[in-house]
C-alpha cells in the first residue's frame, strides 16, 4: 500500500547533479527529507550548547536526555496518531497519573507485577475508550470532552492514592530496572522501549492501511465517510492508543521515580502536542510522522537539559526555552517552504 | 442498522439522561464524603462543622495534617470538611474561604499559600463570625485566633540546617570553600521562601567564623511532579555535580530525588540535607545516599488545631492566641527506626 509520503520518499531517491558538491547534495537531500528542518534545528541547539559547555555533549548527558524524553516520547508517539486525525486529547497528562497510581495500589496490595502492568495498561486503554465513547455518544468535540477528563482523571488520580505518593512495595526486579539501569551501561533502557514503541507506531502509520485511514479522516472527513470509512471507529481506535500510551508512560515514569504519585503527568499532555507541532502537523489534521514527533520532543528535551547545563537562571530558562522553540519551529517552516516550493516548481 | 460507532447524527436523550444520572450519583457521593460525627446530632454546639482548608490537595507531606484532622473529627464526633485549591494558587485559596463562609462553617483552620495574599479572606471570614486559625504556614497579620506548626518555624528550620550543614563540615576539620547548592519544589510557598531565607541568613553569619567558607552555586525551582523533578535533579547533577558539595533540598520529592541521582551515581560525597520523610527518603537515608531529612509533626498539626477548635466551638473554651509551635526533628540513620514508628510515618502509609 502506498503512503501520502510517497512523493517525499521518490524525491529522496534524487541524485545530485555533476556539477553539485558534496555539501550542497547533502543539504539539498536535508531539504526534501521531511523531517530535514528538525535535523537542522537540533544540530545547531546542540552545537551552541556543545560550543558553551563541552560537558552537554558527554555520552552519560546525552543518554541522559535520551531517558528523559522517553516517557512523554511515548505520549508524543500516539498523539500523533490523535493530532493527524484532526482530534486534540488534552486529558492524557491526567490519565498518566491515574494509571500509575493503579499500578501502585495493585502492587501495595501484593497483585503480581506483571498482572499490576497488563492492568495498567488496560486502565489505559480504558480511559481512552471513555474518552472516545463521549465524544461519540454525546456529539461534543474531543478537546471539549478531554478537557474536562483533564480535570476528572486528576480527581480520580488523587482519590485513588489519597493525594499521597504509594512507593511501599518491593522496587527489585527486572521492571525497576528499566528506568533506572543501562544497556551496557549506557543505554537507558526506558529510552529503548520509547525506541520499539516508535517504530512499531511508525510502522503502522506508513505502511498499513490502519495508518492510511487515519491519514484520509484527518485530511478530509467527509471524504472519508463517503469513502465508506468508520470515521467515529478511527477516532476511538485512536483515543484507546493515546490511553494505552498513558498506560505505558506511566510505568517508564514510576521505574524512573520509583514512585507513584498522583502528581504525575501534571503539563504532559502540552509537552506532547508541542513535540507533534514543533514535528510539522497541522493541528487541523492530515499530516505529521511519528519521527518527526519524536525529533520534535528530542529538541525539547535538548533545550531543556542544555539550559540546566549552561547555567541559565531558573526563571529565564523558562523564557529561553519557550524562545527557542519558536526559532526552532521556525527553521523548520523555512525548510517545508523550500521544499514544497522545489516541488511545486 | 445504528452502530454505536456510526458517525451520522441523531439525538441520544437516553444517553444524555443515563450521563447526567451518572453525574448525579457522583455528586450524591461526594457529598457525603466529609467525616462525619459517629453520633450524627445536629446542631451548632453539639456537632460543629469544621473546615481544613489545605494550600495543596496533592501535597504528599500533607497526609499525616489530613489523618490528625480526622482523627480529632472521629475522637470527638464533629464534621470535617477538607478541602483545598486545585491548582495550588492564593486565587483558588480565597474562592475556597468564600465558599466556607457562605457555606456558614463553625470553624476554619486554614494553610494560607500566601501569607499575605488570604489575609482579607481570613479578616473577613472572622468578621462574619467563624472561629479562624491557621496551622502549617502562617498569616500573622491577619485575625487569626491562633497559629499552630508541629515544628520549627520555617526560618529558623532553615537556620538549624544551616548550623548542622556547619557542624558536619567542622568535624571534617574543613577549609576552603564549601558549595551548595538549594532546591525546592513549592518555591513561591511562604514557608519554602522562609526555609531558604533562614538558611542563607545563617551561612552569611557562619562565613564571619568558620575557617571554611558555605558559597551558593545555584538555586533551582523544581516541581512536585517526581518524574519531572527527577529530570531536573539529574539535570542540575550533571552540571553542578562535579563541583557541589552540599545539597540542601527544601521540599520531599526533591529530598528524594537527590538521593535517587547519587545512589545511581554512586556518589557519597555530596551531603544531602534534605526535608521530609516520605517512606522513599527514609530508604535512602538507611542506604546512605541521604545523610539526614528535617522533619516536623503534621499529624500534630491536623490533631491539635482540630481539637482545639472543636474545643472551643463546642464546650467554650477560650481559643489560644499567637504563636505555639514544636520543635522539628531530624530522620538519620541513627534514629531511622524510631521515625518510622511516628505517626507521621505511618499515617502516610510508610
Amino acid at each position: 500500500m502506498t503512503t501520502p509520503d510517497l512523493r517525499t520518499e521518490l524525491v529522496l531517491e534524487e541524485r545530485p547533479t555533476g556539477r553539485a558538491t558534496r555539501l550542497s547534495a547533502a543539504t539539498r537531500r536535508l531539504q526534501y527529507f521531511r523531517e530535514g528542518g528538525l535535523v537542522v534545528a537540533i544540530l545547531l541547539t546542540g552545537t551552541i550548547f556543545a560550543l558553551i559547555n563541552s560537558t552537554f555533549v558527554d555520552v552519560q548527558n546525552l543518554t541522559n536526555i535520551a531517558s528523559q524524553i522517553s516517557f512523554i516520547g511515548v505520549l508524543a508517539v500516539s498523539m500523533t496518531f490523535v493530532i493527524i486525525t484532526g482530534e486534540i486529547d488534552l486529558s492524557v497528562g491526567s490519565m498518566v497519573a491515574v494509571a500509575a497510581v493503579v499500578f501502585g495500589t495493585l502492587l501495595t496490595d501484593g497483585v503480581p507485577l506483571w498482572a499490576a502492568i497488563v492492568l495498567t495498561l488496560l486502565a489505559g486503554c480504558g480511559m481512552g475508550a471513555v474518552n472516545g465513547a463521549l465524544s461519540i455518544v454525546l456529539r461534543v468535540p474531543t478537546i471539549i470532552i478531554t478537557l474536562g477528563m483533564l480535570s476528572a482523571y486528576r480527581g480520580l488520580a488523587d482519590e485513588v492514592a489519597n493525594g499521597y505518593p504509594l512507593g511501599n512495595y518491593s522496587k527489585t526486579g527486572w521492571f525497576w530496572a528499566i528506568g533506572d539501569q543501562r544497556l551496557f551501561g549506557h543505554i537507558p533502557y526506558d529510552a529503548l522501549v520509547l525506541l520499539v514503541f516508535a517504530l512499531g507506531s511508525g510502522y503502522v502509520l506508513r505502511r498499513t492501511r490502519t495508518g492510511l485511514h487515519v491519514y484520509a479522516m484527518g485530511s478530509d472527513r467527509r471524504a472519508a465517510e463517503r469513502a465508506g470509512l468508520h470515521v467515529n471507529r478511527i477516532r476511538l481506535g485512536v483515543l484507546v492508543f493515546n490511553g494505552l500510551a498513558a498506560g505505558i508512560a506511566a510505568l517508564l515514569a514510576v521505574t524512573q521515580a520509583q514512585t507513584a504519585d498522583p502528581n504525575l503527568g501534571t503539563g504532559y499532555e502540552l509537552e506532547a502536542i508541542a513535540a507533534v507541532i514543533i514535528g510539522g502537523a497541522k493541528l487541523a489534521g492530515g499530516s505529521g510522522t511519528v519521527l518527526a514527533s519524536v525529533f520534535g520532543l528530542l529538541l525539547i528535551g535538548m533545550i531543556q537539559n542544555g539550559l540546566v547545563i549552561v547555567g541559565v537562571s531558573i526563571y529565564l530558562l523558562v523564557v529561553v526555552s519557550g524562545l527557542v522553540v519558536i526559532a526552532a519551529v521556525a527553521i523548520d517552516r523555512f525548510f517545508v517552504r523550500r521544499r514544497e516550493a522545489t516541488m511545486s516548481g | 442498522m445504528h452502530s454505536l460507532f456510526s458517525s451520522r447524527s441523531h439525538s441520544r436523550p437516553g444517553a444524555l439522561l443515563g450521563l447526567l444520572a451518572a453525574v448525579g450519583l457522583v455528586l450524591a457521593a461526594a457529598a457525603q464524603s466529609g467525616v462525619r460525627s459517629p453520633a450524627g446530632v445536629s446542631g451548632k454546639a453539639a456537632d460543629p462543622t469544621i473546615a481544613l482548608v489545605l494550600d495543596d490537595l496533592t501535597n504528599p507531606v500533607e497526609l499525616p495534617l489530613r489523618r490528625g484532622a480526622e482523627d480529632a473529627a472521629k475522637k470527638y464526633g464533629f464534621t470535617l470538611k477538607v478541602v483545598g485549591p486545585s491548582p495550588a494558587t492564593a486565587q483558588n485559596q480565597i474562592s475556597l474561604m468564600q465558599d466556607l463562609q457562605a457555606q456558614k462553617v463553625d470553624g476554619i483552620v486554614i494553610l494560607p499559600i500566601d501569607s499575605t495574599a488570604l489575609v482579607p479572606a481570613i479578616n473577613s471570614a472572622v468578621g462574619a463570625g467563624v472561629a479562624v486559625a491557621t496551622t502549617e504556614i502562617d498569616a500573622p497579620d491577619s485575625n487569626r485566633a491562633f497559629y499552630y506548626f508541629g515544628g520549627s518555624p520555617p526560618l529558623l528550620q532553615g537556620k538549624m540546617q544551616a548550623d548542622r550543614v556547619a557542624a558536619y563540615f567542622k568535624s571534617k576539620k574543613a577549609k576552603g570553600t564549601i558549595n551548595f547548592m538549594v532546591t525546592s519544589c513549592l518555591p513561591t510557598v511562604t514557608g519554602q521562601q522562609d526555609r531558604r531565607s533562614g538558611f542563607e541568613k545563617e551561612v552569611a553569619q557562619l562565613n564571619k567564623r568558620n575557617k571554611f567558607k558555605l558559597k551558593e552555586i545555584g538555586f533551582a525551582n523544581t516541581t512536585t511532579d517526581p518524574a519531572k523533578n527527577l529530570v531536573n535533579i539529574q539535570n542540575l547533577y550533571t552540571a553542578k555535580g562535579s563541583k557541589l558539595q552540599v545539597a540542601y533540598a527544601m521540599c520531599g520529592p526533591d529530598t528524594q530525588n537527590w538521593g535517587t541521582v547519587l545512589r545511581r551515581a554512586s556518589n557519597k560525597k555530596i551531603l544531602v540535607a534534605g526535608y521530609d520523610w516520605l517512606p522513599g527518603t527514609l530508604d535512602l537515608i538507611g542506604q546512605g545516599w541521604v545523610r539526614w531529612a528535617m522533619g516536623s509533626s503534621l499529624y500534630n498539626e491536623g490533631l491539635y488545631t482540630l481539637t482545639t477548635m472543636y474545643q472551643h466551638l463546642a464546650n467554650g473554651k477560650a481559643l489560644p492566641s499567637g504563636v505555639t509551635h514544636g520543635t522539628s526533628i531530624y530522620a538519620t540513620k541513627a534514629n531511622l527506626e524510631q521515625i518510622r514508628k511516628s505517626p507521621d510515618v505511618t499515617a502516610a502509609g510508610g
